[in-house]
């Protein structure tokens, strides 16, 4: 066992290609803090033979790969909701993280909101990791990583920590990204030694991540911009430098201010053309 | 899980597919998940909406309830002219919404144009079954047959291939096919590897298998989509400082209105009154000519444009182009002709011109010369050579010494590795007299490290350091005369190996060089005087090639670009941070080479950063997201696909970077002439307000009436305004930096010109006009006049015709805020006289016709009121000119 918080890690499964790559993700990091990995499936009232049949033996096949690498994993299959399944073996078992990833279930449906790893996320009493995999050519080879700071921090250390073994085994190029929201106009109003200052304050706002980066000996490059819109931005950098993966952290938005502006982490979640990890801590 | 590393089993285990594919359940599933296999467009705001846009603007909003009110008006109380006056308020709100939709308007087509190269249909294998379905419906994991002819639906990690070749010109703007194959390639990156074929491309030759990847927005081709279509240029300089002007402008003139309403209710005058008195002001000060004026001197702008090659796509464009202060410019066929030739070529350690050589007696030139006509792919056709520029360049070379059909003949082609640009080099293998040989023909730079022999008078001599240093050397002083260089190399085949493959052809390696050959594309003639403009005109331009650092700083130097620059390579800028690019760009000499269309984004985006105006040049398919991000897009009309076009503010319809720089002129003329003719228009709104002023405050008749402001600022004002904006640019205008982001159009002095200046002269001349009609036909103040009285139809006839005759010498008085008038020739804008000509007549028609009397309530004026008005235009005339006299002086003694 481990000194790390997330002593112990559940990845939930159902069968399918998404979930099945979420389960490689879980072994970096089961790996990286020594933690034991369960990886669990539900079956419920709704599945038909062969989608039950489906869960079991992609538990058995992640549990075989898992082992070649040398983690300490279990395989759990339970029965019932989802949500309330999974809830309780969290809160029975102290799980420390989970790992799940979140798809679109129906054509134009929102990929996240509402969806079943949402719900976890604001149900169970642990860290979520949810996955959307857009990409499946550059899932677990996380050459290039981009991580979007929106506002001031949040959870620098939480957010190094799952960054660390990313980049140590793929030797990632870290970019920290923060974007500083103006109108359309604004923006081609500022003069330089404005954008300086604006950059100044960016800067400061990813100062503390930055630090937390590079005490786990992580030397990620920054870039602040001016933008419109943050999730604009976001899709336009990852879209041009072609990165492979995006590490977002995600904290309840209060209904008023999702009414107003949106839910950025739904839109870019939609629109990524490459894989997301949303981080959400307890 | 790099795809592209990945062995066959790996890659169907990775994607959980198989041999067979998948089956129709879990494609369904995955269709759910991953969406359809299509690019889609960014939303955007409909037509409709747009349009709705410009007519419920602030200033919109106004005079729609102008309108109301005063059609109210004209219900409630018949025959006050109301109902004409809210009829034609309502004109001015559609034909200002009109002009500014037109003006930002533009169909954008770009989306449309990359869609056009992706399928409709694909053939995959699902359920081990071969089968046909609409490309949308691909999902990652499927297993795709691809054949000569097909376009690529999305990313495919190739499995089986047989002599496959795609097009990747969409993705790299390479314009050679490439070859494909099936082997791991851990090295490479996707979009560079060898085992990978991308939406959007197309095969040229040959057939093969793969398994998809990536589909829809995720591919990469669904990049260059989504910044194609997500980029939104905004609001250009122009557009938000009209803007700015008309919504400040139209706030004042509601206050005002406001004021002098709330006045005249004080001193008790009745609502009617007080609401002719509030609407006139609030008429009056708004400009209500500006925004169609603006408009229609843009089209005339870029119409002068198109003259010069230059092909607008957004009217506002033009004036941005004015303000730009950087150009990212291409060397190829912009700075250049991109016509190559061959110059001069090294061999047996000489470097000789041509006409020094002798071909003949020469074994080294002769193998240089077959190694040119035969690793070519150009070719002959009715007389003419087909093919790239730089192999046509070739093949005219060995033209000139051998028969290349004959030798084509007697060496027949066997087998081919095309051009690669990422390998940097092409090698062909031919059959010979004693077997078989391999010519390849490649960048200098990359073939030396493949030589192990060099061909010395007829020998193969062992490539040492001694003879590389040599080759170095000439490469240097090739490359330092602004050449494309290309080494010719060969290597003997097994000539009982040839026909089935050989393993010096499997592997190319052990060469033996035979020479360099320098090529010469000429800069353009007329681009040394463009960029000597720029320098005076305070705009940076950055080469931006594909070509190699030498020959870029060559180029540079020869046309006076720089001297010393810092060159940085493709490789180096994707190594670079954000920070790094951008204190890169702020170095006086910089330029890029070996760079992808694709870096052309970054570097436009670290100077947009940098808070330049930037302009780009481009024309293949991935650099529409950089013409997309730049202020200005500029695609080559010669040489762009449709797509960069259709990405593109404009258009050039010769390629060459001289006419970006007459454009950049004309666009600063523009602002130029809008300051003019604003100051044009400004001026007339002072003789339009004092006559309210006047009637509540002196209590007088009301000396000019809403409709004949109208008159003015939408009739007689416009043609005169719009030759304004024709006005070719002033000397000089090049040697001025780039308008700074910050400055206004309406600064103070030009407010102060207009308002405190001129406008306090024509209204002296209405006014006074207006008050000597009256008294000599028997008015004294304090008489009450009706308004159905023809005394005072002719009074305020008189009063319009003072703001025009005055407006005419003012016309004369805005060609310039510093130059006398008399020192301006009359005849460079003859628009000009028109439209003066065009004012006269319309006044003549207002006070001279009966239409004209019934539509603006006016009545015939003697001569003796024009002889009495005309000395007030010759008064502001003199008094302008005394006025630039003093600025003039002011400026020299300030130099001095």
């Amino acid at each position: 066992m481990t000194d790390h918080p997330f002593k112990k890690i559940l990845v939930a499964v159902d069968g399918s290609f998404h979930c099945n790559v979420a389960a490689r993700y879980s072994y970096l990091f089961a790996q990286a803090f020594h933690s034991k990995l369960f990886v669990v499936t539900v079956i419920t009232k709704d599945m038909n033979e062969k989608a039950e049949k489906s869960a079991t033996y992609s538990i058995t096949r992640i549990i075989d790969e898992a082992r070649v690498s040398g983690i300490d994993i279990e395989g759990v299959i339970l029965k019932g909701d989802v949500i309330e399944a999974i809830t309780r073996f969290v809160k029975e078992n102290k799980i420390d993280l989970l790992i799940s990833s979140t798809r679109r279930p129906q054509k134009e449906r929102r990929y996240f909101v509402k969806s079943v790893t949402s719900s976890l996320m604001s149900g169970v009493p642990c860290s979520v990791i949810a996955l959307r995999i857009s990409h499946p050519g550059r899932s677990l080879r996380s050459k290039k990583v981009l991580v979007p700071v929106i506002g001031d921090g949040y959870r620098d250390k939480e957010r190094a920590d799952i960054i660390s073994p990313i980049a140590d085994r793929f030797n990632s190029n870290i970019t920290v990204f923060h974007v500083i929201e103006l109108s359309s106009s604004g923006i081609k109003r500022l003069e330089k030694l404005e954008k300086d200052k604006l950059t100044e304050s960016g800067e400061k706002k990813i100062a503390s991540f930055m630090k937390e980066l590079r005490g786990r000996g992580i030397h990620a490059s920054e870039k602040i911009v001016t933008g419109s819109k943050v999730r604009d931005e976001i899709i336009s950098e990852a879209s041009h430098h072609k990165y492979d993966l995006i590490i977002l952290g995600t904290t309840k938005r209060n209904i008023i201010k999702r009414v107003v502006s949106g839910n950025p982490v739904e839109e870019i979640l939609r629109d990524t053309p490459c894989d997301v990890m949303l981080l959400h801590f307890k | 899980m790099a795809i592209q590393a990945l062995t066959s089993e790996e890659v169907y285990n990775a994607l959980h597919t198989s041999p067979s594919g998948l089956d129709e359940e879990e494609a369904s599933e995955r269709l759910k998940t991953f969406g359809l296999n299509e690019i889609r467009e960014a939303q955007k705001t409909s037509l409709l909406h747009n349009i709705a846009r410009h007519f419920t603007n602030l200033f919109a909003l106004l005079l729609w309830g102008a309108s109301i009110t005063a059609i109210a008006g004209g219900l409630l109380k018949p025959g006050e002219g109301f109902f004409i006056l809210g009829i034609a308020i309502m004109g001015v709100v559609l034909i200002n919404g009109g002009f500014a939709f037109y003006q930002e308007y533009r169909a954008e087509k770009a989306f449309d144009e990359l869609k056009k190269l992706l399928p409709y249909m694909v053939t995959i294998i699902r359920g081990g079954r071969e089968r046909e379905i609409t490309a949308s419906e691909v999902v990652p994991g499927d297993i795709v047959l691809l054949k000569e002819g097909d376009r690529v639906s999305s990313d495919i990690r190739l499995l089986d291939v047989t002599e496959m070749k795609v097009d990747n010109a969409s993705i790299t703007g390479e314009s050679k096919p490439a070859k494909r194959d099936a082997t791991p390639h851990p090295d490479a990156e996707i979009s560079d590897s060898l085992n990978i074929v991308l939406a959007g491309t197309s095969v040229v030759r040959g057939q093969g298998r793969g398994v998809v990847f990536a589909t829809g927005m995720s591919t990469e081709f669904g990049k260059i989509a989504r910044l194609t279509s997500e980029i939104v240029s905004g609001m250009s300089p122009l557009e938000m400082e009209t803007i700015r002007v008309t919504r400040t402008i139209t706030v004042i003139a509601v206050c005002l209105g406001i004021i002098f309403f709330t006045a005249g209710v004080f001193i008790g005058r009745g609502f009617w009154e007080n609401f002719i008195f509030a609407l006139g002001i609030v008429v009056a000060n708004v400009p209500e000519g500006l925004l169609p004026t603006v408009t229609l001197s843009l089209a005339m702008a870029s119409q002068r444009m198109s003259k010069k090659k230059a092909l607008v796509r957004k009217l506002t464009a033009v004036e941005t182009l004015g303000s730009v202060t950087v150009i990212c410019t291409d060397k190829t066929g912009t700075l250049t002709q991109n016509r190559m030739s061959a110059v001069n070529i090294y061999t047996n350690s000489i470097l000789k011109e041509l006409q020094h050589i002798d071909a003949n007696s020469d074994l080294s030139t002769m193998m240089l010369i077959k190694g040119s006509a035969l690793c070519n792919d150009a070719y002959l056709r009715d007389g003419a050579i087909v093919g790239e520029q730089t192999e046509k360049a070739l093949l005219e070379f060995a033209q000139n010494y051998i028969d290349v059909d004959n030798l084509r003949t007697k060496e027949p082609r066997i087998a081919e590795h095309p051009f690669d640009p990422f390998r940097k080099w092409m090698a062909t293998l031919h059959e010979n007299e004693p077997g078989a040989i391999i010519y390849v023909k490649g960048a200098p730079e990359v073939l030396i490290n493949m030589c192990t022999g060099i061909f010395h008078n007829g020998e193969v001599v062992a490539f040492d350091d001694v003879r590389k240093k040599k080759a170095d050397e000439a490469l240097s002083d090739m490359t330092g005369r602004a050449l494309r260089v290309l080494a010719v190399a060969y290597r003997d085949c097994n000539p009982l190996l040839f026909k089935i493959k050989c393993p010096e052809w499997e592997k190319i390696e052990d060469l033996v060089l035979v020479g360099f050959l320098g090529l010469e594309d000429p800069p353009r003639p007329e681009v040394p005087g463009a960029i000597k403009d720029c320098n005076e005109a305070g705009i940076k331009i950055i080469m931006v090639t594909g070509d190699n650092p030498e020959t870029a700083r060559a180029v540079g130097r020869e046309i006076g670009l720089f001297n010393n620059p810092d060159i940085v390579t493709g490789t180096e800028l994707r190594g670079m941070n954000h920070k790094d690019i951008m204190n890169a760009l702020l170095k006086d000499e910089i330029a890029f080479a070996r760079v992808t269309p694709a870096d052309k984004m970054t570097i436009v985006s670290a100077l947009k950063d940098l808070g330049e105006v930037v302009a780009v040049t481009g024309d293949g398919v991935n650099d529409a997201p950089a013409l997309k991000k730049a202020d200005i897009g500029i695609a080559m009309g010669l040489s762009g696909t449709d797509v960069a076009k259709e990405a593109a503010d404009i258009i050039l319809l010769d390629d060459n970077f001289a006419t970006i720089v007459r454009a950049i002129e004309e666009g600063r003329a523009v602002f130029e002439n809008i300051k003019k003719f604003t100051t044009y228009i400004l001026s007339s709104n002072i003789p339009e307000i004092i006559p309210y002023i006047a009637y509540v405050i002196l209590g007088i008749p009301l000396p000019l009436t809403v409709v004949q402001i109208l008159a003015v600022d939408l009739g007689t004002d416009m043609l005169p305004a719009l030759a304004l904006g024709t006005e070719p640019p002033e000397p000089g205008l090049l040697k001025r930096p780039p308008r700074s982001v910050k400055e206004r159009l309406l600064s103070l002095p030009l407010l102060a010109r207009a308002y405190l200046f001129l406008g306090p002269i024509e209204a002296i001349a209405s006014m006074a006009g207006f008050f000597w009609f009256l008294s000599i036909n028997g008015w004294h103040w304090g008489d009450a006049l009706s308004s159905k009285n023809p005394l005072y139809w002719q009074a305020t006839t008189v009063c319009l015709t003072g703001i025009i005759v005055t407006q005419v010498a003012n016309v004369f008085v805005c060609r310039s805020g510093i130059l006398s008038v008399f020192s301006m020739s009359l005849w460079v804008n003859r628009f000009m006289l028109a439209g003066i000509s065009v004012e006269i007549v319309i006044i003549l028609l207002i006070v001279y016709t009966s239409p004209g009397n019934i539509m603006f309530a006016t009545s015939p004026i003697p001569l003796s009121m024009w002889l009495f008005l005309i000395p007030f235009a010759f008064l502001l005339l003199g008094l302008e000119e005394v006025r630039k006299l003093f600025v003039r002086n002011m400026m020299t003694r300030r130099i001095s």
